[in-house]
């Protein structure tokens, strides 16, 4: 063996072997049974339980070690063939969350008014037996749709068997909260290209150009993307990052070239004109796989040239140029978005345009792309029913042309409103509409008025702000106290199963909340077909080919034999599938479709009215004919597209968008005086969205959020590092401290999310659970006193006009020294 | 179950005793009696993952039980260009240790620089540089003993150093006086503000990184170099030229260099791509966290 090796070298050779650095999947003496000894410090035995985490919708897979019964490390695990051993700072604080002195341990009943913070402390049979007796009288007048469910985290099996409850029970008032994350985003994606979430391929990719995501300190594949993304940049790849603020992402880019915000779609633009003008495009994938052509697309990109997309975005047209040509001719190059493009007024607009540049370089699904992810295909046992629903979460009538993934910051205003009726049950279930939409002002309101919502059952962990606003609060458990299989899609483009186990006994009284709809469905008469959630786990083991015992010590387990999904679009579809009965082609779009699977009551009916006219269409996609073969193509989801990117689109031409990927100025932010401001907000890397601020060790790192400005624009305002400020937008005002940093484009505040916190627990706000609290060594220790603010009571509801985004970047704001 | 998450009394046992050598067989691979009982080979075939694809090779094995093998100068190396600033190091150390609020073994300095728009932030990831000539065992008052490593007799004051290189302090012995959290050029020493020094328990102890003593000695890599998702941490034996730290070092001579390294204190802590402005100027937890005490860095 050569004697020498450099560090790129190094990681190459390893990642031959699937592992990253020598060493990095050392794990020592473990017995047959996951026993060891001299892991811990003292020297005593621990037992090492695989699992999966939960501190962000990534949930890698973990491994826990428990000493003398309790956690007291989490490791990643590193049989993964998606994090690979690895796990971020919130998943190395995931202890924090079971030893939480303010966690919520017993079931609770409020005494006195409804947020003032007293309760009763009451049994189990009594929560149950309260909740059930409301419930059945919603069942007997038929009004189950009465009864709403709402949660903010809830994923794989945990979903499935709470669906199961809710159809069992008869209601489909179900609220989620995508449209606070990337909404846009997935509504595009449907729009455009195939079913949501895009991979990108940087194992194998030669460019990154990035708008607006910040996977080096969040994203939903958080450790999945940065350690790919930093193997790529250490072999030599470039990294270009457009954003508005200097993320760590942006930091460690080859370039942060600064954008103005909203304005990422004026940059694309003028890439797919730089791409046209100087024919680096890619004919034949653009004539065969999409709904445009050259000719088109030459003609409608001629007017975003480079010199106008600099006026709107500030990025030189020189820059432009040269990212689109390095984009152009990388060859694979993946383009990268999130919400710092996508939670915008054009958000839509934007994502759509991704998908242009990359269909006019033919990047689609190819190694080294954005490819159509892939993730276990789970099987499970199902209830079926008919449910009633109240239309709650799409936001008002005329809002938003696709909600497809609903418009859950409106709820509580639809709830208010009452147009479309209320519940008398809403149950939130690891949901904080209180702290986590825009105007948070009116949401405590609504949340607060027992005539707009006359029962409110929290089922949570903590004391969030939400359910502190609670009748009852039902205690679940941490996510490391509990089963659950998962099912996070991988960026090794082999699906991975996996398994979520108790590490430790669920503290208190807290009970896993599947279990206990399980129970309540018993209780109430009707059954959901399971027994346990360890029963439906092992059940859907079982219907998938999963061996349960082998998922439960590996903790992860995929295909041996199986390999990279890539080039998912090509797949030719066998003649026996697009000629089974009832498959039927549609001339219009060449697509095969099953007419059963959709609305139409017969075949006549869907011959008639189409494909893309007949309800629930793309259901039944079977393939897309390409040139005489019927291939899988790009597999549509919740709208009746094609299986051909749809870069020009005849359902946002229906509605009046622009069918091509077009320039949609964002309303407020056009002839803004000098004195206003566009707010926008931020993540970190060492908390999550609002729910890990109980998180000591990671609130110690990140506990204040001051509004960062560029020096020019603090001194148009006399405003110094450190200055208290009013920041007033056109719903309400907040106080915060300036920070002045050079990392920010002229123009803006940011204000990161995460903080400001009035409950959640001491190392969150400061104040103590109502519910109590137990106090561990470090309560003495705490070190600061800011708990940060939370500018969401500033920031409006807004839907994006096509998905129902809620468009956290938008808001204009003025600001002066307080 | 009781919701305290700490097994802090007032007088933890030492965090690092040298656990002298006894596991450590003749052929240099450290295995414990557990894995003695029930026969290594049984225990590395019946845990190698059934999910063997060609993503995953025997070296992803969990049962490793080659491990990290006894050093002559245990290292570590921090490649800059792959540390992207998460902090995943500076919690998975909270929680190997379960570290006070208020002090850190190690963490990652931050430093903002250069003028809009071409500005950029660095990250420079710290701990106990196990330095060779290290001023804190120079200070420590405690009066040394005879120990014995791995055949290798050698004096240990409280704090001490190990004949593999290792930095250590043994609680028991420490008086609590400090002079070693002062001494450190690095601020690499805290005073914990809970635990008791062993032999003055009117003093607080100190606290400091053990470069993992008791992971190392069985065989595994430091906590933090464990859950690095940039895989930006190397761990290995700086005498051993076979070792991938050696290699890259040797590789990348001109780029790799400690921190202040004029000191003289020759750290056993090095970087790949090393930005001294960064632990210069950057934004340190340490400034801002009263409890530490002496932690507290001088400019």
């Amino acid at each position: 063996m050569n004697t020498t090796i450099s560090r790129r070298d190094f990681i190459k050779v390893s990642a031959v072997f699937g592992t990253l650095a020598a060493g990095s999947q050392i794990r020592g003496d473990i017995s047959a049974e996951g026993v060891t000894k001299g892991f811990s410090p003292s020297g005593k035995e621990r037992k090492i339980i695989p699992s999966a985490c939960w501190q962000c919708v990534s949930r890698d897979a973990i491994e826990c070690q428990v000493e003398d019964g309790r956690l007291v490390k989490i490791e990643g695990n590193p049989r993964s063939i998606r994090n690979r051993g690895k796990i971020c700072s919130r998943g190395q604080a995931g202890i924090n969350q079971v030893y939480d002195p303010d966690r919520i341990l017993y079931p609770m009943k409020r005494v006195g008014k409804r947020g003032e913070g007293n309760w009763k402390r009451i049994s189990w049979d009594d929560a149950l037996g309260e909740l059930s007796s409301r419930l059945d009288t919603l069942r007997k007048k038929n009004e189950p749709e009465k009864f709403m469910f709402h949660y903010g985290r809830m994923k794989a099996s945990d979903g499935k068997i709470v669906k199961d409850f809710l159809t069992g029970f008869g209601t489909g008032t179900l609220g989620n909260h995508t449209s606070i994350c990337e909404g846009a985003k997935w509504v595009a994606q449907e729009l455009t290209w195939a079913k949501h979430y895009d991979v990108w391929d940087f194992d194998n990719t030669n460019l990154i150009v990035n708008f607006g995501s910040n996977f080096f300190e969040a994203h939903t594949s958080h450790v999945q993307a940065a350690q790919r993304a930093t193997d790529a940049m250490d072999r030599g790849v470039k990294m270009y990052t457009f954003d508005v603020r200097l993320s760590n992402t942006a930091a460690k880019s080859t370039q942060w070239i600064p954008v103005k915000p909203g304005t990422d779609l004026a940059v694309m633009l003028a890439m797919g004109n730089v791409i046209m003008k100087k024919r680096l495009y890619d004919k034949s994938f653009i004539e065969n796989w999409t709904t445009t052509s050259v000719k088109q697309l030459k003609k409608h990109l001629k007017q975003y040239t480079p010199e106008w997309a600099e006026q709107i975005s500030g990025v030189s047209a020189d820059m432009i140029e040269s990212v689109a040509i390095q984009f152009a001719k990388a060859k694979p190059a993946v383009l990268v978005t999130y919400r710092g493009a996508v939670a915008h007024y054009n958000g839509v607009m934007t994502e759509r345009a991704k998908f242009m540049l990359e269909s006019m370089c033919g990047y689609l699904n190819q190694p080294g792309g954005t490819n159509q992810a892939v993730g276990p295909k789970w099987k499970y046992p199902k209830v079926s029913g008919s449910t009633k629903k109240l239309d709650l979460a799409n936001g008002f009538p005329g809002e938003s042309a696709f909600p497809n993934h609903h418009v859950n910051h409106q709820v509580l205003k639809m709830i208010k409103d009452g147009r479309n009726g209320r519940p008398d049950i809403y149950m939130t279930h690891c949901y904080n509409p209180a702290f986590v939409n825009g105007n948070c002002g009116e949401n405590i309101e609504i949340l607060k008025d027992e005539s707009l919502i006359p029962y409110h059952v929290a089922v949570d962990v903590f004391m969030s702000e939400t359910t502190a606003l609670a009748d009852l609060i039902l205690p679940d458990v941490t996510y490391l106290e509990r089963w659950s299989w998962d099912d996070m899609i991988s960026f090794a483009m082999i699906p991975e199963f996996y398994l979520r186990q108790p590490v430790v006994d669920p503290l208190g009284e807290s009970r896993q909340f599947q279990d206990v709809v399980i129970d309540l469905a018993k209780k109430m008469g009707f059954g959901l077909g399971y027994d346990s959630t360890l029963d439906f786990i092992k059940k859907s083991c079982e219907k998938s080919h999963v061996d349960f015992a082998l998922l439960k010590k590996n903790g992860v387990w995929h295909d041996p034999n199986a390999k990279p999904k890539f080039l998912q679009h090509l797949k030719e579809i066998k003649a026996e599938a697009y000629k089974a009965a009832d498959v039927i082609l549609d001339e219009d779009t060449g697509v095969y479709w099953n007419w059963k699977k959709s609305k139409a009551k017969s075949a006549a009916e869907a011959q008639k009215t189409g494909y893309r006219k007949m309800k629930y269409a793309y259901k039944g996609y079977i393939g897309q004919d390409i040139n005489g073969k019927v291939m899988a193509g790009f597999k549509p989801d919740k709208i009746n597209k094609s299986g051909l990117v749809e870069i020009s689109s005849p359902f946002l031409k229906e509605k009046g968008f622009p069918e091509l990927p077009s320039w949609m100025p964002i309303p407020e932010h056009q002839n803004l005086s000098r004195d206003e401001l566009i707010l926008t907000t931020y993540k970190v890397a060492v908390q999550t969205h609002s729910r890990t601020q109980n998180s000591r060790w990671l609130s110690e790192l990140f506990h204040d959020n001051p509004g960062l400005m560029n020096p020019k624009t603090a001194s148009m305002f006399g405003i110094k590092d450190g200055d208290q400020i009013k920041v007033k937008s056109g719903i309400g005002e907040m106080t915060t401290n300036a920070k002045v940093i050079e990392g920010i484009v002229p123009g803006v505040i940011a204000i990161s999310f995460h903080l400001g916190h009035w409950e959640y627990g001491e190392f969150a706000s400061g104040k103590k659970a109502s519910t109590g609290h137990e106090c561990i060594p470090d309560c003495d220790h705490v070190w600061w006193d800011t708990h940060g603010k939370n500018p969401n009571w500033i920031i409006p509801n807004s839907p994006d006009p096509i998905g129902g985004q809620q468009r956290w970047m938008d808001t204009v704001v003025t600001i002066q020294k307080a | 179950m009781s919701k305290s998450d700490t097994n802090t009394g007032i007088i933890k046992e030492p965090a690092s005793t040298p656990d002298e050598n006894e596991n450590i067989q003749k052929d240099g691979i450290v295995r414990t009696d557990f894995l003695k009982k029930i026969g290594v080979g049984l225990a590395a075939t019946s845990l190698l993952p059934l999910c063997t694809s060609s993503l995953l090779a025997t070296s992803n094995s969990p049962t490793n039980d080659g491990g990290l093998k006894p050093a002559g100068r245990w290292g570590m190396l921090v490649d800059l260009n792959r540390c992207y600033g998460c902090k995943a190091c500076a919690i998975a150390c909270k929680a190997e240790f379960d570290v006070r609020l208020g002090v850190y073994n190690s963490n990652v300095i931050e430093y903002e620089h250069g003028k809009y728009p071409k500005t950029t932030r660095s990250f420079l990831p710290w701990l106990c540089n196990h330095c060779s000539d290290a001023p804190c065992v120079d200070v420590c008052p405690a009066d040394p003993v005879k120990k014995n490593f791995n055949g290798k007799t050698y004096d240990a004051k409280a704090t001490y150093k190990r004949p593999d290189g290792m930095v250590l302090y043994d609680q028991n012995r420490c008086l609590g006086c400090h002079a070693c959290v002062e001494e450190c050029p690095y601020k690499a020493r805290y005073v914990d503000p809970l635990l008791r020094a062993g032999e003055e328990p009117d003093n607080q102890a100190i606290g400091k990184c053990t470069f993992c003593q008791h992971r190392v000695d069985r065989g595994l890599e430091p906590s933090c170099v464990n859950t690095c998702p940039g895989n930006a941490r190397i761990f290995g034996d700086l005498d051993d030229p076979n070792a991938a730290i050696s290699k890259i070092i040797k590789k990348n001579k001109n780029r790799v260099k400690g921190l202040k390294e004029g000191y003289g204190t020759h750290p056993n802590v090095f970087y790949l791509n090393l930005f001294e402005d960064t632990y210069t100027h950057g934004s340190d937890i340490r400034n801002n966290a009263p409890a530490s005490g002496g932690q507290n860095r001088k400019a």
